[in-house]
């Protein structure tokens, strides 16, 4: 089966302002999506994630390297027919309904003609719009237009979705119910892309994330080995030292949390000062209440890789 | 099927846009204001009356040619309705010529009102109407296919403002083909010769297009010459749009 999406080197330069100043939007990437995941594309404003997926759905051309899609030059007509794409805050036609507006989509996406109907009818209830089929799009809230995005995305059952953004505009229970339309998705044998700066949504579903910033990948992979690659340390809680050890234990710890009622919650960075730290306690008859490896969440790890890049910028 | 979808979407924006069916009806009470000017027409009211009419048809329709021409394709751009059906398996070259054809057909449409209001109120006149006029007409929706083509195509790169006064420029011109053609011929510096020739060959020739005051007048029209202009029209128009497609292909979104 061939990567739903493979890029080689990827570059795309935009000239841009009074004096065409070259700003490189997307600068060698690479990228390999499997078939049939949740591939979550990550990365802060101005990262390059909109500008990668116009290259991938045909909006914009490469200025070099290599994208293909699906097997498949992106960009072609053959390709896209197998690709739904929701773009960032999208924007419709204000003077149809969402049923001539989905109907207009799937005839564009070469739907059979006795098809289109059922497609729209059930693309509508999916993302609960049904009650509003026919009022004009020009009287629709935010969330609902990101939910004609999803419908009109969706319709045609294509192999692969590509979402930019697809949370934003979204309240609590919307996200959730499109998290639910996703693992639909994945569970249908779906390949699903998408972009966004908010990590809770990716860390809930996504198989796997790659991490964008400056037009650069800087980190990619499952997100349980992004994250267990970084262990910062461990946490302690131990119990009945004197005030005498604890203040030997709290010499090998990075951090000492609380201290109280006998009972010290503190943080050591490495393994051999774990194995000291349960030494002392077992030797003056502590007790260890708890050892757990401390993780970075997502959110850290995002913002360190940011600052790091930004300290070899300098 | 995915061009027609565009044409369609294309007609019903049109027909849903205020500025639209304002032009409509600002046209319809031109042609019925020819009805005040009475006293005027020292007795030519039937010639005035048609003058007028034909007159405003066209004006008004090359208005809404030009100014929603301008706007077709730059507004997909600018709101980005466009990303949802470039991203779908549609060519730049169908969404181009849908959007052309789906104004064509916005036009076709007006122009269908607007003479059927005409014929309705000169038969309340009591003015006798020939098919005559109906040859104008026609001329002047092949004069304007030439006019949106030209809309469209600066509209691929310019902003509706720029786009719409190039092309009342264009048009403009395009009417006085026949004094460049003699400019070319009396001028005695071979670079303004040579300037109003290039203009001549290059500017559509939209004089020809223009048969309202032999109709009006009852004159013979030469139909040889009239079928010739129409198909000049539409090669002209197709060049264009070709054009546009070739500036359209190589733009990223
Ligand atoms: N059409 C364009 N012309 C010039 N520069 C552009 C263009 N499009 C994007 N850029 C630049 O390319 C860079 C990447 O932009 P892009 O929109 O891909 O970022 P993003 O990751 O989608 O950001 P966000 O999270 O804010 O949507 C930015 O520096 C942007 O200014
Ligand atoms: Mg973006």
């Amino acid at each position: 089966m061939p990567k739903a999406i493979y890029t080689e080197n990827l570059t795309k330069v935009y000239r841009s302002g009074f004096r065409l100043q070259k700003v490189k939007a997307v600068e060698n990437l690479n990228l390999e999506v499997e078939a049939q995941e949740i591939y979550g594309f990550l990365g802060p404003n101005g990262a390059g994630k909109t500008t990668t997926i116009k290259i991938l759905v045909g909006l914009a051309q490469p200025t070099s390297g290599k994208a293909v899609v699906l097997g498949r030059p992106a960009g072609d007509l053959g390709t896209k027919k197998l690709i739904g794409f929701l773009p960032e805050s999208p924007y419709f036609y204000e003077y149809l309904n969402a049923v001539e507006y989905l109907t207009f989509c799937a005839q564009l996406s070469g739907i059979e003609q006795n098809r289109i109907k059922k497609q729209v009818e059930k693309m509508l209830a999916l993302v609960r719009l049904d009650k509003f089929a026919h009022m004009p799009i020009r009287g629709y809230s935010r969330g609902m237009l990101q939910r004609l995005g999803i419908a009109q995305a969706l319709i045609g059952d294509p192999e692969l979705v590509i979402l930019d953004e697809p949370m934003g505009g979204l309240d609590p229970i919307g996200r959730r119910e499109f998290r639910d339309i996703i693992l639909a998705l994945k569970a249908q044998g779906k390949t699903v892309f998408f972009s966004t700066h908010i990590l809770a949504d990716v860390e809930l579903i996504c198989s796997r994330v790659g991490i964008i910033l400056n037009g650069r990948l800087i980190n990619s992979g499952r997100l349980d080995e992004i994250l267990l690659s970084e262990i910062e340390g461990f946490e302690l809680i131990v119990k009945g030292l004197d005030r005498k050890m604890v203040k030997v234990i709290e010499r090998f710890a990075s951090k000492v949390i609380s201290s109280a009622e006998n009972e010290t919650y503190l943080e050591v960075t490495d393994e051999a000062g774990v194995e000291r730290v349960l030494a002392i306690v077992r030797e003056v008859g502590g007790k260890l209440i708890s050892l757990q490896p401390k993780k970075k969440t997502l959110e850290d790890h995002f913002i360190d890789q940011i600052a790091k890049e930004r300290l070899k910028a300098i | 099927m995915k061009l027609n979808a565009i044409i369609i979407n294309t007609f019903r924006e049109s027909v849903r846009d205020k500025v639209f069916i304002a032009i409509i009806i600002f046209s319809i009470i031109t042609m019925l204001g020819a009805r005040v000017i009475k006293p005027l027409t020292l007795g030519e009211e039937a010639k005035v009356i048609k003058d007028i009419g034909l007159n405003s048809i066209t004006f008004f329709s090359v208005l809404i040619a030009i100014l929603v021409g301008g706007r077709l394709v730059y507004k997909e751009i600018e709101k980005r309705t466009i990303y949802l059906i470039l991203s779908r398996p549609v060519s730049k070259t169908t969404f181009i010529i849908g959007k052309y054809l789906g104004l064509l057909l916005v036009l076709f449409d007006s122009i269908l009102i607007m003479t059927g209001v005409f014929y309705l109120f000169l038969l309340f006149l009591r003015i006798p109407a020939n098919y005559f006029l109906v040859w104008a007409i026609i001329m002047t929706f092949f004069e304007l296919a030439i006019i949106t083509a030209i809309a469209i195509f600066f509209s691929t790169f310019t902003t509706p403002i720029t786009s719409a006064i190039f092309t009342f420029a264009i048009y403009f011109i395009g009417h006085l083909t026949p004094d460049l053609k003699n400019l070319a011929r009396i001028a005695k510096s071979p670079v303004i010769t040579f300037m109003s020739d290039v203009l001549y060959y290059l500017l559509p020739n939209l004089a020809n297009f223009n048969v309202k005051a032999q109709v009006v007048h009852n004159l013979v029209i030469d139909y040889r010459v009239t079928i010739l202009t129409i198909l000049y029209g539409i090669v002209y128009s197709a060049f264009i749009m070709f054009l546009s497609c070739l500036i359209f292909r190589n733009k990223d979104f």
